[in-house]
C-alpha cells in the first residue's frame, strides 16, 4: 500500500509538471495547445539519447528542456507566420499536424519500437522505514518540485513574470516587453516544462516510444478541462487526483471493467455540467514602473 | 474479381458515412472531433453482440445500436449546452481511448482480440448478397445525405452556418443547441457506419475502432475541406480507391493525416474559403450616408 502511495505520488509530480505547463502555454496561446504532446516525445528521445552516449543524467535534464524551448519558440514563431491562430479549430489542427508529424518523424529516425532508458548511476535503492524509493522517486520528486517553485516564483513574485502576465492579460494589444515577445518567451517556458517532463517519464517509466506523446495527451487535455484552463493550481491539484485514482485505485480494483480513462471522462463530463468553483473575477496584472498589483476587474 | 470489387466499393461506402459524421460535428459545428472511430466501435459491437450472442435480427439490431451510439452522444456530449470550450475534441479523445482499452482489454466483454462470426444480414430467409449489401450501404449513404441536407436548411442547423469566429463568440454560447444536435446525429451517423462494417467484415476487433481511425477519418475529411461536402466526399472516395489499389501506402497514412491537418490550419483547401461577412452598419455610418 505504502509502495504504492510513493509510485502514485511520482505520477502525481509528473503529470502536475507536464500539466501545468499544457495549462500555461494553453493560456499564453488562448487554445488547447495539442503539439504538446510532441514536444513532450522529444524530451523523452533526447533523454533517451543523452543516456545512450554515456552521459550523466544532469546533463540529460538540462539539455532536454532546452531543446524543447527552443522547439516551443520555433513552433510558436512558425504558427504565427502562416496564421494557423485564425481560429480554434485551426490553432487545435496545428497542434495535431505537429502531434502526428513528431510522432512519425519518431517512427522514421528511432523505429517502432520501445527503447529502454536505463541510467546507470540511479539504480541505487534507499530503505526509508517499510518503503523502498530509488534514486529516480528522488529525482522525479526533487526535479518536479524544483520546476513548481520556480513557476511559481516566476510568475508571482519575480518581475519578468509578473509582467509576462500583465502584458498576456492585455488581450488586444500584443505587446513587447524590452524587446522579448511575451508570446514566445510564453512558449518556451511551456515547451521547457514539457522536456523536462519528458525527460523524468523517459527515465521512471524507463523507456521511450514514439507513441508516448499521443498516448499522454489525452490524459493531460482532461487534466488541463477539469482544473480549469489556465489555471495552473487546479490543474495540479487534477494531476494528484489522476495520480491517486492510478497509483493507488487501479491496482486494488483490478477486477472492474473500467480503465483509469474511465474515471478521468466521469470527472470530465461532471466538472464540465457543474463546475467545482464558481467563475473568478477577472484579473488582471497591473505592472507600474515601481510597483506590481493584481486588479480585480468588476464586470457587473 | 467483381466481388472484390464490389468489397471495394462496400468498404469506401462505409467509410463515407463515417466521414460524413465527422465532417457534421467537425465541419458544420466547427467542434473537431478526434474520436469519431469510438461510436462506430460502440454501434459495431452492439449490432455484433445482438445478432451473435442474442440472435437478434440485423434490421432490429442495426436500429439499436444507432440509437445506443446517439445516446452516449446524447449523455457525454450534455456539457456543450453549458458552452464549454474545447469539450468536444478532449471527450471525443478520452472516449475513444476508453472505448479502446474497454475493448482491448475484454472484462466487459470477454474478446479481447475480436468478435467474429458476424453473420450477413437476412432478407427474406436468404442472406445478402455482395451486390445487394452495396446497395444497403448505398441507401444508408442516401440516408446520411437527407438527414444532414435537412439538418443544414433547419432553423437550428441555419444557425451553426451564420456563425464566425468561434473565438469571438466566446466558444459556443450562442449556438450550442445546434451544436449538441450536431454532435448527437454524428454519433447516430458513426453507429450506423459501425453496424454496417461489423455485418461486412464479419469480423471486427478493437483496433478497427482506435485513434488512428479517427484521426484518418478527420484528415480525409479536413483534406476534401471541413463543411464542404462535395469536396468532403470526393476525397473520402479519391482516397478510398488509392488505398484499396496501393496497400503498400497504408503504413504513411498517418503522415499523411499531420501534413493534412497542417495544412487545413493555413485554410486549406483554399479554394473553399469561407467569404467574410458583412459588419452590420453602425448609425454614425447611416447618419454619414
Amino acid at each position: 500500500m505504502a509502495q504504492h502511495a510513493i509510485h502514485a505520488l511520482a505520477l502525481g509530480c509528473l503529470y502536475a509538471l507536464l500539466a501545468s505547463g499544457l495549462a500555461f502555454l494553453s493560456r499564453a496561446q488562448r487554445s488547447l495547445y495539442l503539439a504538446y504532446g510532441g514536444v513532450y516525445l522529444v524530451g523523452g528521445y533526447a533523454t533517451w539519447w543523452m543516456l545512450r552516449s554515456s552521459r550523466p543524467i544532469w546533463m540529460a535534464l538540462i539539455l532536454a528542456p532546452f531543446l524543447c524551448a527552443v522547439l516551443g519558440v520555433v513552433l510558436a514563431y512558425i504558427e504565427r507566420v502562416v496564421r494557423a491562430q485564425r481560429s480554434e479549430r485551426s490553432q487545435l489542427l496545428w497542434g495535431l499536424g505537429v502531434l502526428i508529424c513528431s510522432m512519425e518523424v519518431s517512427r522514421l529516425m528511432m523505429g517502432m519500437y520501445h527503447r529502454k532508458v536505463i541510467a546507470i548511476d540511479s539504480h541505487q535503492i534507499h530503505y526509508l522505514g517499510p518503503l523502498m524509493l530509488s534514486d529516480m522517486h528522488w529525482l522525479v520528486f526533487g526535479c518536479a518540485f524544483g520546476c513548481g517553485v520556480w513557476l511559481h516564483g516566476l510568475l508571482t513574485t519575480s518581475r519578468p513574470g509578473t509582467t509576462l502576465q500583465a502584458v498576456l492579460d492585455k488581450r488586444d494589444e500584443p505587446q513587447r516587453w524590452r524587446g522579448i515577445d511575451p508570446g514566445l518567451f510564453a512558449a518556451a517556458i511551456g515547451a521547457s516544462l514539457a522536456g523536462a517532463g519528458g525527460g523524468l517519464t523517459a527515465l521512471y517509466l524507463n523507456e521511450v516510444h514514439p507513441e508516448m506523446g499521443l498516448r499522454i495527451t489525452h490524459k493531460l487535455l482532461c487534466l488541463v478541462m477539469i482544473g480549469g484552463l489556465g489555471r495552473i493550481r487546479g490543474v495540479v491539484l487534477a494531476a494528484f487526483g489522476l495520480a491517486f485514482v492510478e497509483g493507488l485505485v487501479a491496482p486494488k480494483m483490478v477486477d472492474m471493467p473500467l480503465p483509469v480513462e474511465g474515471s478521468l471522462l466521469l470527472a470530465l463530463v461532471v466538472v464540465s455540467l457543474w463546475p467545482l468553483s464558481k467563475p473568478e473575477p477577472r484579473r488582471v496584472h497591473d505592472v507600474l514602473p515601481d510597483s506590481h498589483r493584481e486588479v480585480t476587474l468588476d464586470l457587473t | 474479381m467483381q466481388v472484390i470489387v464490389v468489397d471495394d466499393w462496400i468498404a469506401i461506402g462505409i467509410q463515407v458515412i463515417l466521414v460524413l459524421s465527422v465532417n457534421m460535428v467537425s465541419g458544420y459545428a466547427r467542434q473537431l472531433s478526434l474520436g469519431q472511430a469510438a461510436f462506430a466501435g460502440i454501434g459495431a459491437y452492439t449490432s455484433a453482440l445482438l445478432v451473435v450472442r442474442l440472435q437478434v435480427s440485423f434490421w432490429l439490431a442495426c436500429p439499436l445500436s444507432i440509437l445506443l451510439s446517439a445516446a452516449v452522444g446524447a449523455m457525454l456530449g450534455a456539457p456543450v449546452l453549458r458552452a464549454v470550450r474545447y469539450y468536444v475534441p478532449v471527450m471525443t479523445f478520452t472516449l475513444n481511448v476508453l472505448v479502446f482499452h474497454l475493448l482491448r482489454l475484454g472484462r466487459l466483454l470477454g474478446e479481447p482480440v475480436g468478435l467474429g462470426r458476424i453473420p450477413r444480414p437476412k432478407l427474406f430467409d436468404s442472406r445478402l448478397s455482395p451486390q445487394v449489401y452495396l446497395g444497403l450501404v448505398a441507401g444508408a449513404i442516401a440516408c446520411c445525405l437527407l438527414v444532414e441536407w435537412v439538418f443544414r436548411r433547419s432553423a437550428i442547423g441555419k444557425s451553426l452556418s451564420e456563425m464566425a469566429d468561434d473565438r469571438e463568440d466566446h466558444g459556443l454560447k450562442p449556438r450550442h443547441a445546434a451544436v449538441y444536435i450536431a454532435l448527437v446525429i454524428s454519433a447516430a451517423m458513426a453507429g450506423f457506419a459501425g453496424s454496417l462494417l461489423a455485418h461486412f467484415a464479419g469480423f471486427i476487433s478493437p483496433f478497427d475502432f482506435d485513434i488512428e481511425t479517427s484521426l484518418f477519418a478527420l484528415a480525409v475529411a479536413a483534406f476534401g475541406g471541413l463543411g464542404f461536402l462535395p469536396g468532403v466526399l470526393i476525397s473520402v472516395v479519391g482516397l478510398g480507391l488509392v488505398l484499396e489499389h496501393f496497400q503498400g501506402l497504408m503504413p504513411y497514412r498517418f503522415w499523411f493525416a499531420g501534413v493534412v491537418f497542417l495544412l487545413a490550419s493555413m485554410g486549406w483547401p483554399w479554394f473553399h474559403q469561407r467569404p467574410p461577412r458583412p459588419t452590420p452598419l453602425q448609425p454614425q455610418d447611416v447618419e454619414a450616408k
